[in-house]
């Protein structure tokens, strides 16, 4: 029980593939997970993020034993996926966002009826472990229709409860939130809250969406080109954003286009759209009051406002960063 | 959560059933959704498999014997061998959607099921609608029963007998579809030719090879071997003169060509599915 959640250590996956044609045909490998260490603790909600074709779906993959990893070592649940397959998949619950676990053509009910068969539960236990899932996802008005007849939302609420039936202690989730409405996304969320912090499930969710990261994860792992680019808590992340600052500023006429090449020492202009003007300022480097005053030159000012950046600022930064930091991979892989 | 939860127990034969049960069960509930589309296709499939008794028939308008069988014998064949195939049919070719599963990423769901993939995929692609195919062969058969002497047999252990050639012949249409469609995890659109082995042998198994030149007999006998199904045990229940050139003994090998084929399926299998890629998503 005292194993972490999960434990890679010098994790590969290669997948190779045949180009051209005929006589011409020659083998290209890709290594899509490229010696990846880390660790999952046992009650963490950790975010795997990084660009498509990162190796995310490929690490999950290779968690949940459906592909076999060339070469390194992983434990997940102190079990072996490949070998140990079916008792791992007993004690993990997996959540595909773009691939669909139900039964299309039957009632959800009866979807979470087949997999507790599979799964060989307790009669009593399964209808308790239900009646608490759905009502956690609010999907009970919706147990009788065809899965085909659910919105999204609701399917993806179902798709959790049937990956959450059997009880595991581990969870992975890719992607579940794509696509989804504010409303779903709230009762994905607050459930997925619920199960960690009553049930002490271990969570492992991959995201485009950083309203996830921020309101569930506690640390995050940006994955890039099949290397741990970055392995942080949350605040870390934050920090990431450094002292920089967006200022929104708002004259009183319309600016001239020759504003966008305003240029000033650690401030730039990233948009401008008639009166108004939105800049990046490094605290680090100039000053609030500074930037304004040289701001003073395009006439009086109606309206300022100064944000902190956002997560999305800082993700797209630390992609940026990334593909800096390894010109050698990006020839590579363009 | 709550509660630890233990490692699955190795499944029992009854376990298997129950699984089997659930997963067919809710397919069928599917299929019933559309019951029209349902009884449509059980009606074309009936009468695209008793077709072939019409063909029989035709022939042995202008002649009295093929390849040394006359037309109880033939008759006797097309029971054995369409019995065999139907079943085969009906309780494996589910395993036709592999390719399916595999280009979607379906195949992935099974993979995180404690339970044995080769069944959860045969049982969750169970058709009710698949039993068109069994029920011309099941009937020659019954019929089988009640006028023996129709099918060229004249005692009761013959009879016995081709109900194990049926039930070996299942076994060994079963291994080939699997092995035929595991070809999937290699070449994805391997569909069309795993359907030339497998639909294309069984139309062979309905005659007697003995009409087939030598190297097309060779074929179904060593590399496709449907050969096994009925006619080589029939040669020997029935007491058709044997085809020249082969021993005596291969009449009654068919239990080990289904063995070998089942080992054979389960090593390709298995090889299959570590070498399963899934897909993006």
């Amino acid at each position: 029980m005292n194993a972490p959640a999960i434990e890679l250590n010098d994790v590969v996956r290669v997948f190779e593939r045949r180009v051209g044609r005929g006589l011409h045909r020659t083998k290209v490998v890709s290594k899509a997970v490229d010696s990846i260490s880390l660790t999952v603790a046992r009650g963490e909600i950790v975010g795997w993020l990084g660009p498509n074709g990162a190796g995310k779906s490929t690490t999950i993959k290779m968690c949940t034993g459906i592909l076999v990893p060339t070469s390194g070592t992983l434990k997940v649940l102190g079990l072996d996926p490949v070998a140990q397959r079916r008792a791992l998949a007993a004690r993990i619950g997996v959540v595909f966002g773009q691939r669909s676990q139900l039964w299309w053509d039957l009632p959800v009910r009866d979807s979470f009826e087949l997999l507790h068969r599979i799964h060989r539960t307790s009669a009593l236990d399964h209808a308790r472990q239900r009646d608490l899932l759905v009502e956690l996802t609010d999907l009970g008005p919706n147990l009788d229709v065809p899965v085909r007849q659910l919105s999204l939302g609701q399917r993806m609420r179902g798709e959790l409860v049937a990956a959450l039936l059997h009880r595991p202690e581990l969870l992975f989730l890719d992607e579940p939130t794509i696509g989804l409405d504010v409303v779903s996304k709230h009762a994905i969320h607050n459930a997925l809250l619920d199960l960690r912090n009553q049930h002490g499930v271990t969570i492992v969710l991959t995201t485009h969406d950083l309203g996830d990261v921020r309101k569930l994860c506690d640390r995050v792992t940006v994955i890039d080109r099949g290397h741990i680019a970055l392995d942080t808590d949350l605040d870390g992340l934050f920090a990431r954003a450094g002292s920089n600052r967006k200022l929104l500023v708002t004259f009183e006429d319309e600016l001239p286009v020759s504003a966008a090449g305003f240029a000033c020492p650690g401030v730039t202009v990233v948009g401008l759209v008639a009166e108004q003007m939105t800049l990046d300022v490094d605290l680090g480097i100039t000053s609030i009051p500074a930037t304004l005053h040289a701001l003073g030159t395009f006439g009086a000012m109606a309206d300022l406002s100064v944000e902190e950046r956002d997560i999305e600022a800082v993700v797209r930064d630390l992609y940026r960063t990334i593909a800096l930091d390894h010109p050698s991979v990006s020839n590579l892989h363009d | 959560m709550r509660v630890l939860t233990p490692s699955p127990r190795p499944l029992s034969f009854g376990d298997h059933l129950r699984l089997v049960r659930a997963y067919s069960g809710a397919r069928v509930r599917s299929e019933m959704q559309y019951r029209a589309s349902f009884a449509f296709s059980l009606c074309a499939q009936i009468l695209a498999t008793a077709i072939d008794l019409v063909a029989i028939w035709a022939v042995f308008q202008a002649t009295t014997t093929i390849g040394g069988w006359d037309a109880h014998q033939v008759l006797w064949l097309y029971a054995v061998s369409m019995s065999a195939f139907g079943l085969a049919d009906l309780f494996v070719s589910a395993i036709e959607e592999i390719p399916e599963h595999i280009r979607s990423g379906r195949f992935d769901s099974y993979l995180l099921r404690p339970s044995p993939i080769l069944s959860s995929v045969i049982a969750d692609g169970f058709e009710l609608r698949r039993a068109g195919r069994a029920i011309p062969g099941l009937a020659a058969l019954i019929a089988m029963f009640i006028r023996p002497h129709s099918f060229g047999v004249s005692n009761p252990s013959t009879l016995m007998w081709s109900l194990v050639t049926v039930m070996v012949g299942t076994w060994l249409y079963g291994a080939l579809f699997i092995i035929t469609n595991s070809v999937a995890f290699w070449l994805i659109d391997s569909r069309e030719v795993a359907n030339s082995f497998t639909y294309g042998g069984a139309a062979a198994s309905h005659y007697p090879l003995d009409i087939l030149s030598g190297w097309l007999r060779r074929l179904y006998i060593w590399l496709i071997p449907v050969g096994f199904v009925a006619w080589l045990p029939g040669t020997r229940l029935l007491e058709v003169p044997k085809p020249s050139g082969l021993p005596s003994w291969l009449a009654l090998c068919s239990p080990a060509a289904a063995l070998v084929l089942s080992v054979l399926a389960a090593v390709v299998w298995r090889a299959g599915i570590r070498r399963y890629e899934s897909t993006g998503s």
